[in-house]
């Protein structure tokens, strides 16, 4: 059997800036496996190695997600294999079309029969995208699982809930979003980068996939009004008096 | 045009102010709510395929869903079943348009209704009465069972809480002390991500692009440098206090008021500070 993991090649939007007119400059902001996929990639390489399944990578992105770099940043991370669309008119692409062509890409692994997720990318920090996919297959899928074992009909899960936690079992295939703590991602290192290299790697054409392009709504941008606050700090030795008494005094607490 | 509601409980009165909103002020005339609600065992997100054939929303209707995990999940089917766009961190409705917060908010789009849209906002508050439309609680299959339910601590309602106090990582040792300002001014306690974490705390304790995006009347942040994944849970928050022993954080541009220091220094002083004004004695 396959395990597959998903994860995005990702800009941090702290290093971005934001014009007036609302324009986004990236320029100074490097795209990286988004902290929350580097997760997903070393919890889906625990659960390969615990089922002995093998691990295949996807990604969906510009074309920089498929320099020798970007993938090698990926593979020295677990993955025997990266299934990739590279193509610089998915740089802005939204969730509906990333998660298109992941799912054509999940499809491409005939015996695969989970695929891992991160939590949310760096720069949409959506957390909507491996459920998208999830339904694009046909799969269920659970998001905030912290720990995944294969089981003679399918997945044992165990998922994060508001409060605690509990224990599922899937019949089948399924797609799972990890919690951002499910796995500790190691640096990889030397070793695993120069294997990384000698890895296969099967770029798609976008157009060979058939799966539709955008069809986004049209939406205006703009950079959000800076906060107004009242900026009034307190020191010495009465600052917690001082300040309890300013809220007081403010309304702000009875 | 019908706005359809998809949700798994009561707590969509952010969502229903939306839908006011998006239907022209017309409050719940036009409004479809679709309830998911599973027997016993079954998830929430074991109804997904089911909630997307019960959403039979036509062209130009707006699905709104709040932004937990199980109904993220309802909202994708439903995404996908429809072919229709999702827009992800709705903020608001304003002039004919969804306010959405992209990029951890260091922009916000407009997006004009016109298209099928499926839309995920904070859900907000919960609501005395929700009347269901529509009831899905039988899955497809049986597929997905839950076999086991541990109960933690009781479940954070941020979104009722109208003062929040939350701790950044440095203080996850000391959560009591936090634990004590809340009590001291009746707030929830809450946690960046690396903090909620580490105490084992969920979505629902966690502030910032990983949890919940809140806008309680107070927020008082002991040690939360406010890094932009934070900020954007928080910046809705009417009055911001902060405690931070670095008085060059980011958090300080977003401050009403504050005091550079350790918080474990300060909020005992503070704790001491908001102790009721022992009555004056006679002379």
């Amino acid at each position: 059997m396959s395990i597959v993991v998903a994860y995005k090649f990702a800009r941090d939007p702290a290093d971005a800036s934001v014009a007036p007119d609302g324009t986004v400059d990236w320029s100074r902001a490097r795209p990286s496996i988004s902290p929350d996929d580097a997760v997903a990639l070393a919890l889906a390489r625990q659960v390969a190695d615990a089922s002995a399944a093998v691990l295949i990578a996807v990604t969906v992105g510009p074309a920089a997600v498929a320099v020798p770099q970007a993938r090698k940043s990926a593979l020295s991370r677990g993955p025997s294999r990266l299934l990739a669309v590279a193509d610089d008119a998915l740089t802005d692409a939204d969730a509906a079309w990333t998660a298109g062509l992941l799912a054509a890409l999940v499809r491409r692994v005939p015996d695969a029969d989970l695929l891992v997720a991160g939590d949310a990318s760096a720069d949409e920090a959506a957390g909507i995208v491996p459920a998208l996919v999830a339904a694009h297959l046909g799969w269920p899928c659970l998001l905030d699982a912290s720990a995944a074992e294969r089981t003679a009909a399918g997945w044992r899960v165990r998922q994060s809930v508001a409060g605690g936690s509990r224990m599922l079992e899937v019949t089948g295939p399924v797609v799972l979003a990890c919690t951002s703590d499910a796995a500790v991602a190691p640096v990889p290192g030397m070793r695993d980068v120069l294997a990384a290299g000698s890895k296969p790697v099967d770029v798609m054409a976008l157009a060979d996939l058939g799966v539709p392009g955008p069809r986004p709504p049209a939406s205006q941008r703009a950079r959000p009004a800076a906060p107004q606050r009242r900026q009034r700090r307190f020191a010495g030795p009465d600052a917690a008096a001082d300040l309890v008494a300013a809220l007081r005094a403010d309304g702000v607490l009875p | 045009m019908t706005v359809w509601i998809v949700t798994s409980d009561a707590a969509v009165a952010g969502l229903l102010g939306l839908a006011d909103g998006v239907g022209g002020g017309g409050g719940t005339d036009g409004v479809r709510v679709v309830l998911a609600d599973p027997a016993p065992g079954v998830p929430v997100e074991a109804l997904a395929s089911a909630v997307a054939r019960a959403v039979a929303a036509g062209p130009g209707d707006v699905v709104l869903a709040p932004d937990r995990p199980a109904e993220r999940v309802l909202a994708a089917a439903v995404a996908v079943a429809l072919g229709a766009p999702v827009l992800s961190g709705v903020t608001g409705f304003r002039d004919g348009a969804f306010e959405v917060s992209r990029y951890g908010g260091i922009c916000v789009d407009t997006v004009a209704l016109g298209p099928t849209l499926v839309a995920i906002a904070e859900g907000g508050a919960t609501v005395s009465e929700l009347v269901p439309d529509v009831t899905v609680s039988a899955p497809d299959n049986d597929a997905v069972t839950v076999v086991e339910q541990s109960v933690g601590e009781r479940p954070a309602d941020l979104a009722e809480a109208s003062r929040v106090v939350a701790i950044g990582r440095d203080l996850a040792s000391d959560v009591e002390l936090a634990r004590g300002l809340a009590e001291a001014v009746g707030a929830e306690l809450a946690g960046s991500r690396p903090v909620a974490e580490a105490l084992g705390w969920g979505h629902d304790r966690c502030v910032g692009a990983s949890g919940v995006t809140i806008a309680p009347e107070v927020y008082v942040a002991l040690g939360i440098s406010g890094q932009l994944q934070h900020l954007s849970g928080c910046l809705g928050s009417s009055t911001i206090v902060t405690v931070n022993a670095d008085a060059s954080a980011p958090i300080w541009a977003h401050s009403d008021y504050g005091i550079v220091g350790d918080a474990r220094v300060v909020v005992p002083a503070l704790i001491v500070a908001l102790q009721p004004v022992a009555p004056v004695g006679e002379p």
